[in-house]
């Protein structure tokens, strides 16, 4: 009796050491996996954001207030410039109640294209330091000029400028603005 | 690979409506004057912008180019009468106007002596410049058609003579009365895309055209032509029904008929490509049907392109302001509510209805699926309504096709509760085309501010690491035996470019 439970100790030892580090080992990998899952959770979110980086939500960019939506630390109601249809979408993505913008943030705008009064603007550069997407042009103590095409409107260059030449118009469809 | 004539059945889905063109067709083709204005819009139909290029209140010539396409995806506009040209304003937004004059001053055509010795990019260069475009409804551009089919080569030239439209026939009279037209501008094709057949496909109900199509071809030299004839069913006019009846091949929305090996045309864009050719003339005229049970003399009309339709109307003594004319066809075409809505080289025909009755008011869906049957595309229209009402855009693209519709309307004429299915699904479309394009946007934007993000990181990296600075000036004395070297050098071998 006793040499049979002497011999069989090693065998347990091993077993249950093995099924230990076989629990440890699919722990680590599932929490690995819920992780990535948080992460394709932002990536959802940031993809339905419009991407105008233009911090009017309190956050320094898309990607950190998609972040902040994921954490469940901001409301979906923030971003002005997706207006109702970006709340309806993120609502439906997250299961969550629709709501309508909170203005306290700003409010809907129509797409916008910001263009520099070139005979006012001084080459400070300071515009082209605020815009997110180096959608404007220049150097030192020469005139700047905004890529039209790759302006999205988010305003951010207005504030720094120190002459005040920036000013945000709409951008029609007629053919007096192409 | 062709189907024999006898095996074409009626295509699946569709509507079978009586035909009534037998009345249009008793008179022939009669020229309307000349209205006091006329109007060009600036976007195409297929939402393509150009550009006038003649100033405001500048004096224009018959046949002088008035506005350029911005890309290469549409067609010139040119002036079809002399006058004064006039941009948009608030009476007239978006549409060019000229007021015309009787001066009849037209610039100079370029004839081309021998079309036939020509080669096919220079023809296709003059097709292009003329400003031609598809006549059967839908306006796309000739020469990108023929410029793909240069690429693709396909080896048989289907002409589109069906006019599946019940009220519209315009084609039918352009064959009774320019028929060499017609098949000069089938040559051309021909030659241009050095295809082997044609065949003219043409509706079952039209015997006497039919005959008078086989005389026309029996006497014929070259044995090229054939004659289909198709089975009276709205709409196997459209280019992708009547290519998979013919061919036996489906084809999708993001393929054309080049990629079952044929090229379409209507009948009506080879007559002018002909005269296009021929005369060295832009494209300023085609035949309107102008019918329906609100005009007694119902008939086809020789028009210039611009015409508004109130000056048809009131040609044919339709003076009521209150009657909506339809432009485009029974089917598939639009309300013209305003005075500037003129006739474009893709409008065959105005309808008239009898008086100003209101529409049907929609009742609600009681899913009897008889648009279902009807649909030549065997989409499920009640599925496609009820997703468009509840916004799920993304499955209405993915799983269910909607890009696949190719708006007949067949839907709407059969709908016991009167929805208007065809209108929901156009706008359902533009919608998901704005989300697209606006994803588009912001992904693009997104791309542009992750590199300015790793740009300003590899910067402050640098800068913290302090390797930021300029390369180590080169020690003198090495530099003057450098040069040294090089004069050494150039001693023995001298430059050439000296």
């Amino acid at each position: 009796m006793l040499s049979y439970s002497i011999t069989l100790q090693p065998l347990g030892i091993i077993l249950i050491s093995l099924l230990v580090a076989g629990c440890g080992g699919l722990l680590g990998y599932l929490s690995t996996r819920i992780k990535k899952q948080a992460d394709q959770l932002v990536n959802k979110i940031d993809r339905l954001l419009p991407q105008t980086q233009c911090a009017q939500c309190g956050y320094s960019g898309c990607r950190p207030y998609a972040q902040a939506i994921a954490e469940g630390q901001a409301d979906i109601n923030q971003c002005p410039p997706g207006g109702q249809q970006t709340i309806d979408t993120l609502a439906n993505l997250l299961g969550a109640e629709p709501t309508s913008l909170n203005t306290q943030f700003g409010e809907t705008k129509d797409l916008q294209l910001a263009v520099i009064t070139e005979s006012e603007c001084i080459g400070c550069t300071l515009c082209i330091k605020a815009c997110p997407v180096d959608a404007i042009l220049g150097a030192n103590q020469q005139m700047h000029t905004v890529i039209a095409q790759e302006c999205t409107g988010c305003e951010l260059c207005v504030a720094p400028c120190p002459v005040d030449c920036i000013i945000m118009i709409p951008v029609s469809q007629g053919f007096e603005s192409l | 690979m062709m189907k024999d004539q006898y095996t074409i059945k009626p295509m699946k889905g569709g509507v079978y409506i009586t035909p009534q063109k037998q009345q249009i067709l008793r008179h022939s083709i009669k020229k309307i004057p000349l209205p006091k204005q006329l109007f060009f819009p600036l976007m195409s139909k297929r939402g393509q912008q150009r550009k006038p290029i003649v100033e405001h209140g500048s004096t224009v010539l018959k046949g002088q180019k008035i506005a350029v396409p911005l890309n290469a995806q549409t067609v010139p506009i040119h002036a079809s009468s002399s006058g004064i040209l006039l941009y948009p304003n608030e009476r007239h937004p978006q549409n060019l106007c000229i007021q015309t004059d009787d001066k009849k001053q037209t610039t100079k055509f370029l004839t081309l002596p021998n079309p036939m010795r020509a080669t096919p990019l220079e023809l296709i260069n003059r097709i292009e410049q003329a400003g031609v475009s598809g006549m059967g409804g839908a306006g796309f551009p000739t020469h990108l058609k023929l410029r793909k089919a240069l690429q693709k080569q396909p080896d048989t030239l289907i002409l589109n003579a069906v006019e599946c439209d019940p009220y519209t026939a315009c084609d039918s009279a352009l064959l009774r009365e320019k028929l060499d037209s017609v098949l000069n501008g089938a040559i051309l094709v021909i030659h241009m895309c050095s295809l082997t057949r044609c065949i003219i496909a043409i509706e079952d109900h039209q015997t006497e055209l039919q005959q008078q199509l086989q005389q026309a071809i029996v006497n014929r030299p070259d044995h090229l032509f054939e004659i289909i004839t198709v089975p009276t069913k709205y709409p196997s006019g459209s280019e992708q029904q009547l290519v998979s009846l013919l061919t036996g091949k489906t084809i999708d929305s993001e393929q054309t008929a080049l990629d079952a090996g044929v090229i379409c045309f209507n009948i009506a864009t080879v007559a002018t490509i002909d005269h296009v050719i021929t005369t060295g003339e832009p494209a300023m005229q085609r035949i309107v049907t102008i019918s329906g049970p609100g005009i007694r003399l119902p008939g086809n009309y020789s028009v210039a392109i611009g015409t508004p339709v109130r000056h048809l109307l009131n040609h044919c003594n339709i003076t009521d302001d209150k009657i909506i004319p339809i432009i485009g066809g029974i089917m598939m075409g639009q309300p013209a509510r305003f005075m500037y809505c003129s006739i474009q080289k893709e409008t065959y025909s105005v309808w008239i209805p009898e008086n100003v009755t209101p529409t049907a008011i929609p009742q609600p869906c009681i899913h009897c699926s008889e648009c279902a049957y009807v649909c030549p595309r065997e989409l499920q229209p009640q599925t496609l309504f009820r997703l468009t009402k509840a916004q799920h855009w993304n499955q209405l693209e993915q799983d269910n096709y909607l890009s696949e519709c190719i708006e007949c309307g067949a839907c709407d004429l059969v709908c016991p509760s009167h929805i208007q299915l065809t209108q929901t699904f156009v706008q359902a479309k533009q919608r998901i085309h704005a989300i697209k394009q606006s994803r588009h946007k912001a992904l693009h934007a997104k791309q542009r501010y992750l590199a300015r993000q790793n740009r300003l990181a590899k910067h402050a990296k640098l800068k913290q690491q302090g390797t930021r600075k300029l390369k180590k000036p080169e020690n003198v004395n090495n530099l003057i035996n450098r040069i040294k070297n090089q004069v050494e050098k150039n001693k023995h071998n001298p430059p050439l470019n000296r």
